[in-house]
């Protein structure tokens, strides 16, 4: 029985071809996002703060181009928020978070050296 | 059943975890792949709502520490016998289990059972204490480390409901404290007794013409939905599937059942609780949101119905369910509804 569950998901049921064919769309689309980096307290600022960023990538992405533009060791505290209010989890998408957070088509990140939102 | 009532019986939820130490590191610690008796196996019982490393404390203080103590490694000090809570980390199947996720969600996404109704009780994982996989997990995990993540969660559901964070920032500290204790030590009073300050009850059954009389701060702009869909996989996926990290430890387990948990396809927006017009008189089904979140314009559609389960606190959910009745009761403790949606057996 459960063989024959794993075999209908393999050779890809109508249904599942459907639901597989979206995400994969939504996954190759080569989208970008404008994001917007603000400084907070004595954070450096850029000399540009408006990227486009793929939107598949991850939010550690960021953090580590964010890093790389300031010119950040890793060992430098460095804080990362979306809209100065939380910081998301390092492995959720970039375009779930323009998505949900984001407004006008840009996203808003705040970065400081000390913790500053919660 | 009410509301309240089903929210207390999803917070009992309980996951019987049944673990064993994995070989390699057995035998780093011990000097022997086979641990004494009686410590070969430990049972804890995770709350689905909860998180790994709110148990991780527990495990290490009456499982290994003592383990260690009485197989006469005596300098528990000493580093190379020594365990750190940001060291440990769970398997399943050959594939470390992400300790930022509910414990029913991860149950539900790798456990591809839950579908069929043929759980796997109790779940059997392996837990690690050397070689953190840092490539596929966040690094250091320990109580603290969760309780920051969990308040960005909880932020950000509070976000999409409210627009901002101000409900959850207006918290006392004390409150804060309070939720993430409860969280932690499972108690449902606590908990709810500040979720209810970040989350006021709403009547999501009333018709759209009752919300106008009422005030319009107690109906949330839109609700936190995160689904984790799992795409039908091709003949490929064999053989770069999570076989290849099977390690010793699970190499008795069929793996060609194992679910890859880096194939879940994540996508969240935030959930209207109307549709958009002209059915905009209409709740927001799941089917809807599953729509909405995949960008699949053709409300004609839905083949994926028919063909895909969508589970919630490890329920099979009918699609044409509203998503606000969902979010009255079946929210992790987080405030998000994680829906995981698997292909139909």
């Amino acid at each position: 029985m459960s063989g024959m569950a794993a075999g209908s998901a393999a050779a890809g049921t109508p249904g599942a071809a459907v639901v597989a064919g979206t995400a994969q769309a939504a996954a190759d689309q080569p989208k970008k996002v404008v994001v917007r980096f603000r400084s907070t307290g004595n954070a450096p600022i850029l000399k540009k703060s408006v990227y486009k960023i793929s939107s598949a990538q991850r939010f550690q992405a960021l953090i580590l181009f964010l890093r790389k533009e300031l010119g950040y060791k890793s060992s430098e505290p460095l804080f990362v928020y979306v809209n100065s209010a939380f910081s998301p989890a390092p492995d959720e998408i970039v375009n779930n978070l323009a998505r949900c957070f984001g407004l006008d088509g840009q996203l808003t990140i705040n970065y400081a050296t000390t913790p500053a939102w919660g | 059943m009410d509301p309240q009532t089903a929210m207390r019986r999803l917070w009992s939820g309980m996951i019987p975890i049944e673990l064993q130490l994995a070989p390699a590191d057995a035998i780093e610690l011990l000097a022997s792949a086979v641990l004494p008796e009686p410590f070969q196996t430990f049972y804890v019982l995770v709350p689905r709502v909860s998180y790994l490393p709110f148990v991780t404390a527990k495990i290490k203080e009456r499982w290994l520490d003592p383990m260690l103590a009485l197989s006469g490694v005596r300098s528990v000090v000493d580093d190379r016998v020594s365990i750190k809570e940001s060291d440990i980390w769970f398997e399943y199947n050959g594939q470390p289990l992400r300790w930022h996720y509910p414990a029913g969600l991860l149950y539900d996404m790798l456990v591809s059972d839950v579908a069929r109704g043929e759980a796997e009780l109790p779940w059997s994982l392996t837990i690690h204490v050397r070689k953190f996989p840092g490539e596929k997990l966040i690094q250091g995990p320990s109580t603290q480390h969760m309780r920051d993540m969990f308040m960005a969660m909880i932020k950000e559901a509070d976000f999409i409901r409210n627009g901002s964070t101000k409900r959850v920032m207006d918290l006392a500290k004390s409150d804060q404290m309070q939720l993430l204790d409860g969280l932690e030590t499972h108690s449902y009073e606590k908990y709810f007794a500040i979720h209810a300050i970040i989350v006021p009850a709403h009547d999501s059954r009333m018709t759209p013409t009752a919300s106008t009389a009422k005030p319009k701060s107690q109906l949330p702009k839109a609700i936190p939905v995160r689904f984790y869909m799992l795409p039908a996989s091709g003949p490929d996926d064999a053989k770069d599937g999570p076989a290849q990290t099977a390690s010793e430890s699970s190499s008795n387990v069929a793996m060609r059942q194992a679910v890859d948990i880096t194939k879940f396809h994540l996508s969240q927006i935030p959930m209207p609780l109307m549709r958009a017009p002209p059915a905009n008189s209409e709740q927001t089904t799941v089917a809807d949101a599953f729509r909405l979140c995949y960008e699949i314009s053709d409300p004609a559609s839905n083949a994926f119905v028919s063909n895909c389960v969508c589970l919630c606190q490890g329920i099979s959910i009918p699609w044409e369910t509203p998503i606000s009745w969902l979010a009255d009761s079946l929210f992790y403790a987080d405030c998000f509804l994680h829906l995981v949606v698997v292909a139909a057996s």
